[in-house]
């Protein structure tokens, strides 16, 4: 006996371990989002000069924290969740080994407590970038490799996914554009563990001093980013596929054209890869002409398929919305849904990455990038394009998600709330933080008052207070959030599975009768051949 | 649900793309290769760059380096007087930048940053003029000032619990 849960408003199906192994990679991942909200919070009281909350080794540990659980961690581990179901559900199949998904989540969470657990301790407050030669316990980094494996065992299991839902036959025709944009992801995946085999294997053997005595910083660095860049680029296709699914569990929307979004996702593969170089633009290596085409030449392509994205998602919903009486240039923007939480937030995911990649761009630009490194231009970057982008893209996804996998969100006021909170919040912090950056305000800084200096101090208040009042928004606004999101998962569904005797077949019942015409056709044309 | 992002995309989705979403590309395409080309041509045929002056070194060998260079136009203790045309030596150490430098305006010199420990990043305030210095290797960046004054050199990379204490001073004169 199998027992199958049907979502009837979009007929989709998923079995039973699937959805467990699913809700699992969920719940880790909304504990580990709050847990970097609330080290948000405490930076940026921290940052903001009128409060300056914590000491420095208390400051670095917590950025150390806030870094590693909502770059290294939340994403990747929310995004386990979609492959899973994008690599299921979508595809009328089950999985082919919880097993396997299982020993992915194990090696992931023992790395996770590997890391968090070494940071805890304060042996390793050395932020998420952990450049050699500073030293962290040798424990943090053997977590991260373990994380690594788990992360390359999921790749491995949706991967084999995909090739047996090809060989049942369990679809018809090409991917669902959701499922193409997360192979992307999953190509992208696995590239940036090749990067990450090449930065940790040595650091690790450093850090527990076996055979490796040194570790050159310029090498580190440039295996570190060649993952690290490349990893942010499977958060932002995950992000992108959040914003086509968000439209679609909100409005229903369709893409105006597959061929387009297609092309979109492809073409982050060819422009990712050598983009890491643009962190090592004002380091002493490589050429002038090297470092122009690795940072800033594909640095400007990369640009093109998030612009692509980018008009596409407001325009398959401006599209659906009109067909549904919505008149004039804006009539559509009015009827957006400003108060369903998922299109607002959705909204706000789309302008701030928006923003964010502009602040990209201008940063891998060579003669910029010196009027830009290491100041608060970077965090700007990384607010607009992560936290911005695809944190608030996860959770205009997951007030969509949550009542598919048959949970009824808690506290739906709140949620209109917190989705105005958080995107306000972050608009006001990304002020903060750009105007700071216009003046060259360090980032990763406890202290901007710089006691003891001989030399004029400059007087950088007002935008780091500013900040300050962004980030606690934002942070709070997130908060609520993951307190929503985990009393609705723990309130628990009332749906109930069927109980089927052999779910060898998990296509809604209208499909198969589509894919049986189908079936009897084929069959008819290759007679005459055979 | 047919026809949504749930679904196998509907037959015939690989057909051309529409007019308008072709147009789009273009104006993409078309944009970038302008950036491109403005920024190459910034680099290429301005000269305007970043410095590619660098050199391998270790941290003895550098810190020694710095100290004859101390010995030689030292003016007052950890303080030096650059010499028109000759090059400066500034070395980043937990958690300070070592030496303070006096520069004259309108004159160019070169700047070698490395590194006796971890990386660091002297940044000098308000100028927006921010460089590596990388233990290991050494590079040099050349500048010219041209407004007097008393700059403050902060670290922009992380660098341990004392980074927000690390100074240095830059001073350029008449």
């Amino acid at each position: 006996m199998e027992a199958i849960y049907t979502d009837p408003e979009t007929g989709l199906r998923l079995d039973r371990a699937t959805r467990r192994l699913i809700l699992t990679f969920l719940a880790t991942a909304f504990i580990a989002l709050g847990g970097a909200a609330t080290a948000a919070l405490l930076v940026a009281l921290t940052r903001a000069p009128a409060i300056q909350l914590l000491w420095p080794s208390a400051y670095y540990m917590t950025l150390t924290f806030h870094g590693i659980l909502s770059l290294t961690i939340w994403p990747h581990v929310f995004e386990a969740a979609i492959w899973l179901w994008v690599g299921t559900s979508l595809l009328r199949t089950r999985l082919i080994s919880p097993a396997l998904g299982w020993l992915a989540y194990g090696l992931a969470a023992l790395g996770i407590l590997m890391i968090l657990g070494t940071v805890a301790s304060g042996k390793a407050s050395v932020m998420y970038t952990l450049y050699v030669p500073l030293r962290a316990d040798p424990l943090f980094y053997l977590g991260h490799v373990l994380y690594a494996v788990g992360l390359l065992v999921l790749m491995i299991l949706f991967g084999l996914n995909l090739l047996k839902a090809r060989a049942e036959g369990s679809y018809t025709g090409s991917w669902p554009l959701l499922t193409y944009g997360m192979a992307v992801s999953a190509i992208l995946t696995v590239i940036a563990i090749i990067g990450a085999v090449a930065a940790f294997v040595p650091a690790t053997l450093w850090a527990f001093r076996i055979l490796v005595e040194k570790v050159d910083p310029l090498y580190f660095k440039a295996a570190f980013w060649s993952m690290g860049h490349t990893l942010q680029y499977t958060n932002i296709t995950a992000m992108v596929v959040a914003w086509y699914a968000t439209a679609t569990f909100a409005v229903k929307a369709k893409p105006v054209s597959e061929k387009f979004s297609r092309w979109a996702f492809a073409l982050y593969l060819v422009t990712t890869l050598p983009v890491f170089m643009h962190h090592l633009l004002v380091d002493p290596t490589w050429s002038h002409a090297v470092k122009w085409v690795g940072a800033t030449f594909v640095g400007i392509l990369l640009g093109i398929p998030s612009a692509m994205h980018g008009l596409a998602v407001p325009a398959s919903v401006e599209k659906t919305l009109r067909s549904r009486g919505a008149s004039g240039l804006w009539g559509w923007l009015r009827q957006w849904g400003w108060d369903n939480p998922s299109m607002v937030l959705l909204a706000f995911s789309i302008v701030l990455f928006g923003i964010g990649g502009f602040d990209g761009t201008v940063a891998t630009t060579m003669q910029l990038n010196m009027t830009r490194h290491n100041n608060m231009w970077i965090p700007a970057h990384i607010h607009g394009a992560l936290a911005g982008g695809t944190t608030l893209a996860f959770l205009a996804f997951s007030y969509g998600f949550l009542p598919h996998l048959g949970f009824e969100i808690k506290g739906k006021g709140l949620a209109k709330f917190q989705a105005w909170l958080t995107g306000i919040g972050f608009m006001i912090l990304m002020a903060g933080m750009h105007w700071g950056a216009h003046y060259g305000v360090p980032r990763r800084m406890q202290d901007i008052r710089f006691v003891g200096a001989d030399a004029p101090v400059p007087n950088w208040f007002a935008s780091m207070n500013l900040l300050g009042i962004g980030g606690t928004m934002a942070a709070i606004g997130v908060l609520i959030f993951v307190i929503i999101a985990l009393t609705t998962l723990l309130s628990g569904s009332r749906r109930q599975p069927e109980m089927v005797a052999e779910a060898r077949d998990l296509r809604p019942a209208s499909e198969q009768a589509r894919g049986l015409v189908g079936a009897t056709a084929r069959v008819v044309v290759h007679e005459p051949t055979a | 649900m047919a026809g949504t992002v749930f679904d196998p995309p509907v037959a015939g989705w690989e057909r051309r793309m529409p007019g308008d979403k072709r147009f789009y590309l273009w104006v993409l395409l078309c944009s970038s290769i302008l950036m491109i080309g403005l920024s190459g041509a910034w680099i290429f045929v301005g000269q305007h760059n970043n410095p590619v002056k660098r050199f391998r070194t270790t941290p003895e060998e550098f810190s020694q380096r710095v100290a004859e260079f101390v010995d030689k136009y030292q003016v007052a203790p950890r303080t030096v007087r650059v010499p028109p045309g000759e090059d400066a030596y500034l070395l980043s150490r937990m958690w300070s930048f070592y030496p303070d430098l006096i520069l004259k305006k309108g004159h160019t010199y070169t700047i070698w940053y490395s590194s006796a420990d971890v990386t660091h990043n002297p940044q000098i305030a308000g100028q927006l003029l921010t460089f590596q210095a990388v233990p290991g290797h050494a590079q040099g960046v050349t500048l010219t000032p041209n407004t007097t004054g008393t700059f403050l050199v902060y670290c922009g990379e992380y660098c341990g619990v004392g980074h927000q204490t690390m100074m240095g001073k830059i001073i350029v004169e008449d």
